[in-house]
């Protein structure tokens, strides 16, 4: 059955939209991600134009996360004003990264920036989790501890301090409005909510406790994707509801599934296959960058 | 416009049927092509007849049919080899008013129907598609050339320009026919299906009728509120989000 995406027009078949929504939301949920990272480069290998799959990943990541912020919000693990100075932070990131995402647009280069910044990012992350989760597996199975003792870094010694309760923080505003800057930018230029970039921040920069982390990294990627999304509508035209309703289908089953697995599977094995699913995603687009174009030439409809 | 496509505009712009003297009557299966989710691609069928006298001292009368449509402009990219082995997008050429969709039929090879520059006036032909009236754009005219060669290529393959030379066949002295196939990609739009005769060379008739390709169902009022209302748009695809996101949260809870 196929169905016809008014934005990306194009003709797709429902059953690999839905099937593409459960596999990522399969993986999502096995590794506790979001999977905007999976998603964007998947839906460009399908043959999305970028600007239409980063707009639209950025809707799904709305639907997902609201389910995760209803989940965290009931067990009292979402930090709002934490999230409210990382929200603060993100909105203006996501308006520059919006921007920057327009203009690289007029001028043809934004499928090189979305290769470029996947490239960069899950190179880095990938690369720092493989080596931590092979190294906590050889230490596992050594038989020593894991726990680190440092209790306070540069980060203690900044001024503006606020006072976080619920985190049992009292840090300077101005590192959450930093690490929220950059997720927004993100959010914007690559699809992501960006977690796999703002949880290890929360959990090594600002030391919060980790039971709080991921539900408040969750409120600040609602309300930054919601913002993206509407930026995206109003500056570019490339939400397409359709192609994201479709995905979230298959989405909100997928991971469900994917929860129930990786409940079975030990928190090292987890991160080491996260670490090689990200590298291979990373080298997969950096491939596109170095390959000979098959076509070297491409149209666009308008002027630059 | 020229005076001779400007003559012959007012010529057909009235009646597909011949006026006193015209030498062309043609129609088409379908005026109106409709968009919807299912659109896998559609096919139209294009047919007519030679009237009055079938001179025996000429050579046979060809038939060509064009069908175009949705023109807009085009930015032509090409993908060069940065120093640091990277393919980025260097030089572009913007094509001006090309349609989108462009599909010539004839009984014969075109080049045997009639000179180059009566098909770069009535625009018949992928040779002459995307050539301006005046060339000034701010490349070299050789690379324009093979920039246009390029975007035509492109849309060649994917079925949206199309050169078909044995595409109108002719079932008696004075009755033709031609199928038009439309790729799922085609673009909405209004077009022009122009029918010629030429006999040695010479155009000596010319109709035309118009159709129009849109997008109908949810797909094409998302498409206008995208385009026309974006402000509303967004709320809509958050609504969605937040729908789908709590409905989820609520389906699951039960388990």
């Amino acid at each position: 059955m196929q169905v016809y995406l008014p934005i990306a027009e194009m003709s797709v078949n429902v059953l690999l939209l839905i099937a593409m929504g459960g596999g990522v939301g399969f993986l999502s949920g096995m590794f506790g991600v979001g999977g905007g990272f999976l998603m964007t480069p998947l839906l460009i290998f399908a043959g999305i134009p970028p600007a239409v799959a980063v707009a639209t990943e950025a809707n799904q990541i709305v639907a997902s996360s609201t389910a995760g912020v209803l989940a965290h919000w009931r067990r009292k693990t979402v930090d709002f004003k934490m999230g409210a100075v990382l929200l603060t932070g993100g909105i203006v990131g996501s308006f520059f990264g919006v921007w920057i995402f327009r203009y690289l647009r007029e001028i043809g280069q934004v499928d090189l920036l979305i290769s470029l910044a996947y490239v960069v990012f899950l190179g880095g992350i990938g690369s720092l989790m493989l080596a931590e989760s092979l190294q906590t597996l050889f230490k596992v199975r050594a038989g020593q501890s894991t726990k680190s003792g440092v209790r306070h870094n540069w980060v203690h010694g900044l001024p503006f301090k606020m006072r976080f309760r619920r985190s049992k923080l009292y840090v300077s505003a101005l590192p959450p409005l930093g690490i929220g800057f950059v997720v927004g930018l993100l959010a914007a230029i690559m699809g992501v909510g960006g977690g796999f970039i703002m949880v290890p921040a929360m959990i090594y920069l600002l030391r919060m406790p980790t039971n709080i982390v991921v539900g408040t990294s969750l409120f600040q990627i609602l309300f930054v994707t919601a913002v993206v999304t509407m930026l995206h509508a109003v500056a570019n035209q490339t939400v397409d509801v359709v192609l994201a309703f479709f995905l979230l289908v298959g989405g909100v089953v997928g991971v469900q599934l994917g929860v129930r697995v990786g409940a079975r599977l030990r928190s090292e094995q987890l991160r080491a296959l996260l670490a090689l699913l990200v590298l291979g995603v990373c080298l997969r687009l950096g491939y596109g960058l170095f390959a000979p174009p098959l076509n070297p030439f491409s149209l666009a409809i308008g002027h630059p | 416009m020229r005076l001779s496509t400007l003559i012959i505009t007012f010529a057909l712009a009235a009646s597909l049927t011949p006026a006193a003297g015209q030498r062309l009557a043609a129609d088409l299966s379908e005026r109106h092509i409709s968009l919807s989710s299912n659109f896998t691609g559609t096919e139209i069928i294009v047919f007519g007849s030679i009237e009055g006298e079938l001179d025996p001292e000429r050579l046979s009368p060809h038939v060509v049919v064009t069908v175009s449509g949705a023109p807009s402009d085009v930015t032509v990219r090409r993908k060069e080899r940065h120093a640091s082995g990277i393919w980025i997008n260097g030089t572009s050429v913007i094509i001006e008013d090309i349609p989108s969709f462009y599909y010539v039929a004839s009984s014969a090879p075109l080049i045997d129907i009639t000179s180059s520059s009566l098909r770069d006036e009535f625009h018949i032909g992928t040779d002459v598609l995307g050539l301006p009236d005046i060339f000034e754009s701010t490349v070299e005219i050789a690379v324009y050339e093979t920039f246009r060669q390029q975007l035509i290529n492109i849309r060649a393959a994917g079925g949206t320009v199309v050169q078909n030379e044995s595409g109108v066949v002719f079932r008696s002295d004075r009755l033709f026919r031609a199928r038009i196939p439309m790729p799922p990609t085609v673009p909405e739009g209004t077009y022009t299906v122009s029918f010629y005769l030429f006999e040695d060379g010479i155009n000596v008739a010319a109709v035309s009728a118009p159709l129009t390709i849109e997008k109908v169902g949810i797909e094409g009022q998302l498409t206008a509120l995208a385009h026309e209302q974006p402000f509303l748009y967004g709320i809509l695809a958050l609504i969605m989000a937040f729908g789908v996101g709590w409905g989820s949260t609520l389906m699951f809870r039960q388990n």
